[in-house]
Order: C-alpha cells, then structure tokens, then sequence
C-alpha cells in the first residue's frame, strides 16, 4: 500500500544540505568572532568551509539524481530528458518550496564559493571575509530551515507538517556542522584541551534529544488521533530507524562519549573524537529518512 | 509560458472575486453552487450502478496508453460497517481534478496547472522534471503517478485529448454499468447537473480541503472520510 516516492536520494539531500549549512554556519561565526586571529582556527574554519560547500554542491546533486526525468534520461539515453532539471531555472514559482530552495541552493552555493575564495585570496588578510562569513551564516540558517520546510509545505502530511522539525533540523544541522568542523580538526591534529567543544556539543545534543522526544510524543499522539497505527513504533520500518539510528546511535551515544571525557577530565583522542562525528553524522542521516518514510504512510 | 500562465491565474482571481464562492461544504456532502459563464467539467460515479467490471480500468489504460501497471484510475473493492452490519462495494478512484487542487501550487517548474477555461488540472510532460513534490502534495494516494514511458508524473486529465472535442472521456463511454457521468456542472440543463440535484452527493476527504470535482453517490460519511488509496489492497480478491 505504501508508496515510498522519495527515499534515500532525498534523505541524502536533505543531510547533505543540512550538514553543509552547519559547516558553513560555524565557519562564518569562527571568521564573525575573530577567533582566526588564531593561526588553527582559521585552518580550520578556511577548511569547514570549503567541505560545507562541497557538500553543499554534492547535496543539490542527490537531488537531481533522484528526478525521474534524469532516471529516465540515464536510461533511456535520452538527453533531452536527462537535461530536463534546468526547467527548475527557467522559472521562479512563490508558492513552491522546491522552487525557493532551488534559488536559495544556488545563491547559498554561489556565496559559499565566493566565502572559500576570499580565505584564499586575502590569506594575510582574514578580516576581508567578514562580508561573506556574514552572508554565509544567513543563507545557513535559511537552507538548515529550508530542508524542514520543503516537507513541512506538505499542509496535510501528519508527520511532517509537525513545526517542531523546523528547530529538529535548525539543531541536526549544527550538530552535524559541529561534527564536520570536528573531523576537520582531527584531520589538522588540533586537540580540545578545555573540553569547550565537549560541552557545547553535548548541550546541542541534550537539546536535540529533548526536541526529537517531543516529536516523537506529538507524533504518537497524532497517530492515535487519526485512528492510524503510530507512526514512529519501534515495529515499523521508519520506527527502527528512529529509534536506533537517529536517537541511539546518533544522539545518545555521542552523548555518552562527550560525557565521558568531561567527567574523566581527559582530552578526547582523536579516533575518538572522529568516531564521535561519525556517529553524530550517520544519526543525522537516519534522523532525516525515517522522518521520509514515516510521512509516506498512505 | 510563464506570463500566459500569471495572467490566467489573475484573471482566475478576478472571477472568483466577482462571483463569489462556489462551494458551500456541509460535511462532505456538497451544495454545488453554480458560477456563470464558464465550465467546471465535473464526473459524478453513482456507486449503487458500479458492479465492479473494472472496463473503465482497461478502457482509460487503452486511451491514454499507460503500462499494465499504471493506472489513472482504479476500482478497488473495500468493505464497510453500518452497526453490526458488514457489506462490500466497488469504489471507483481516479485524481479529483479539484477546484482547489493542493498539487498546483507546489509544482516548482510550472508543469501542472489548472485549466482556466474548464477547470482541469493537467501536467505539462514537457515541462514536469519528476520531483514527485506533486505526489507528495496530493492528499489522494496513488492517484499521481509516473508514468514509466515518459519518465514524469502522470494523472487522470479527463481525456483533454476527448473530452476537448466534445466526446466523453473513456471511462464514462465503456462503463458498463453507467455509473460514470460526465459533464459541466455550471450548466444548469446538463445530466450531471440534474443528477447532483437529484441526490445527495459526497466527495471523497473533504477535510483536505482541495473541493473535488469526482462526486459519489452512494458514499456514506463515514465511508467518505477514509483515505482510500489507488493501491488499497482488494478486499475479495486475496
Ligand atoms: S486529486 Fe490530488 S492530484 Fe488530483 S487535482 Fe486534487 S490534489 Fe491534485
Ligand atoms: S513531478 Fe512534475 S508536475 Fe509534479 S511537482 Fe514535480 S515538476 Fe511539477
Ligand atoms: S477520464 Fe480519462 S483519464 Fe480519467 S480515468 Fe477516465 S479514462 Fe482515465
């Protein structure tokens, strides 16, 4: 009876933009508050940036992928049809979201880039990226928030015209910003001797658990409402996903690993901070195609 | 393309404001009220006459040359309960074509629209890059489709390439059991017209809000605000 249109294509677009913003937010605010004054922050907020773009880049490219149009075109060896997604550019169409998110993708894209170049072309001179840094957190925020609101639009969906995903997805994508910037320091061999990230990241992650619990809860009751079974139960497929994915492996066990560190008082090594951005990211994904699927209930 | 379609909705918008509401919801049941001088092409299906044949079935899939598989419209066999009383019928189900259709407005390349001078809702297979948001949008299971020959969304238009030219769509002509009705229910003198006032017509969901133009007769409340899908299993048949 289910028909699921969009599966991990979209879930991927959906993480992909999400986590890209994230990157890209957390660059900004590095260049925004100065902290490049110092020589491994602006390493690493020059190399958040450029991966948040790619991802960025990667992100809209999922969603091509996923047009029948381009399956069709692919397989059919018809250009015509595999071309078909510049339609998507030859119109500006208010009341789509899609079509929103098309321009503000490409305009968040465009300034990303241009973010990355300015690192490279005033390298002596960080403040001159200020501009873009300012930009660049603004179109974060709007693709973090565009990535609820493209399914949100969908008015009489009950899973995912529930507002509460706008802050679910606003608080994944900084997380998962967090866990980019966090495999990006790993990456440079910089280590969190304060345990600031520790604590600031587990903070985000408390408050994402406590969101995804009371969306789980409205959507438990929702379904009970409607004379529906509940849609995130543990028995169904979208439900495991949530259950384990996105809650157990993607938040409570990053938890758990942040907490461990700050009781014991040691820097977290670097295999395990990068096991904990893995973690972070593959909950993330989970997060965003079990909310996919449970929305495509009918 | 785009400016065509702009001044069609702002004209769209002028009449609606001259002429005011067209449909006054009482429950699900419908109080049609007519607007002057423009058509609203409307299928009423008496479910009392529909014996469950499924030529209309066939017949669309032979006129609009969809796979096997794919269907525009569908009669599913469901079952349901009066008091302790458990009956089946035939429920036929194809795309509304609705006066406020959900799946316009989401449509980012502009490839499914409304007609403005019958009121049908069509896509563009030129234009429509297979997003499937309109799928999503729509609150009527399965009634969107893609259409595996084309490679983009596909629906039930009622027979444009007919219905155009004055003929009725194929399911209204092969119907075996003349359930189907078909015809412009802003003239007053039309069958369907007649028929609508006659009885008492329900639409399927109308808590979606998207007003309907496939009417039933014969549908109970109750019956009317489940969301039957295209790919409800068939009751009988398993
Ligand atoms: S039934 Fe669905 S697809 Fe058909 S016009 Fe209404 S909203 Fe659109
Ligand atoms: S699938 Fe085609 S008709 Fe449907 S919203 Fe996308 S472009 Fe429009
Ligand atoms: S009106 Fe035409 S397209 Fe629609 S269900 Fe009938 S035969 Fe098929």
């Amino acid at each position: 009876m289910n028909e699921v249109h969009w599966g991990l294509l979209v879930a991927a677009y959906l993480f992909l933009a999400g986590a890209g913003a994230g990157a890209l937010f957390i660059s900004g605010c590095l260049v925004l508050s100065n902290k490049i004054q110092v020589p491994h922050h602006l390493d690493t907020a020059k190399i958040s940036a450029i991966v948040g773009t790619l991802l960025l880049i990667i992100g809209t490219g999922m969603i091509v992928f996923d047009l029948t149009s381009f399956q069709y075109g692919i397989a059919h060896g018809d250009m015509s049809k595999f071309f078909r997604f510049y339609r998507l550019f030859m119109t500006f169409e208010p009341s789509s979201m899609m079509s929103i998110g098309t321009w503000l993708l490409t305009l968040a894209i465009i300034f990303a880039s241009l973010f990355c170049l300015s690192f490279r072309a005033k390298a002596n001179q960080p403040g001159h990226s200020r501009p873009f840094a300012m930009i660049n957190v603004i179109l974060a925020i709007c693709v973090a928030s565009y990535t609820a609101l493209l399914i949100g639009d969908i008015n009489h969906n009950l899973v995912w015209s529930n507002s509460i995903l706008v802050v679910i997805f606003l608080l994944s994508a900084l997380s998962c910003g967090a866990a980019v910037v966090l495999i990006v320091k790993t990456r440079i061999k910089i280590t969190d001797v304060n345990h600031s990230f520790a604590k600031s990241d587990s903070a985000l992650l408390a408050l994402e658990l406590l969101t995804v619990c009371v969306f789980a809860y409205s959507i438990r009751n929702i379904s009970i409402f409607n004379g529906v079974d509940n849609l995130l139960s543990l028995s169904s497929d979208a439900g495991a996903i949530w259950w384990i994915g996105a809650v157990l492996i993607g938040l409570i066990m990053p938890l758990l690993l942040n907490l461990t560190s700050i009781i014991g008082k040691t820097a977290a090594s670097h295999s395990r901070e990068y096991l904990l951005a893995v973690l972070i990211l593959m909950g993330a994904f989970c997060l965003r195609y079990s909310v996919l699927l449970a929305g495509q209930y009918y | 393309m785009l400016d065509r379609r702009r001044a069609l909705k702002l004209l769209a918008g002028g009449a609606i404001a001259t002429t005011g509401v067209m449909f006054m919801p009482a429950g699900n049941a419908i109080a049609v009220i007519r607007q002057q001088g423009k058509k609203r092409l409307a299928m009423v299906i008496d479910l009392s006459r529909c014996n469950g044949c499924k030529a209309c079935v066939v017949s669309c899939g032979m006129e609009n040359g969809t796979k096997p598989n794919e269907h525009r419209t569908q009669v599913i066999q469901t079952s349901a309960e009066i008091g302790d009383k458990q009956y089946a019928f035939n429920l036929p189900i194809m795309c509304n074509n609705c006066e406020t259709p959900s799946c316009v407005s989401v449509c980012p390349t502009g490839a499914t629209f409304k007609r403005e001078e019958d009121g049908i809702v069509v896509v563009d297979s030129t234009l429509c890059i297979g997003c499937n948001y309109c799928i999503q949008a729509c609150p009527y299971g399965g009634v969107r489709f893609t259409n595996s020959t084309t490679g983009t969304v596909d629906k039930c238009n009622f027979c444009i390439q007919r219905t155009s030219r004055g003929l009725l769509p194929a399911c209204v002509e092969t119907c075996t059991g003349g359930a189907r009705v078909f015809g412009d229910i802003n003239d007053v003198n039309s069958e369907i017209s007649k028929l609508l006032s006659q009885s008492n017509p329900m639409v399927l969901q109308a808590s979606k809000q998207t007003s309907p133009n496939v009417f039933y007769i014969g549908l109970t409340q109750e019956e009317s605000n489940t969301a039957f899908s295209i790919h409800s299993p068939q009751l009988w048949q398993r």
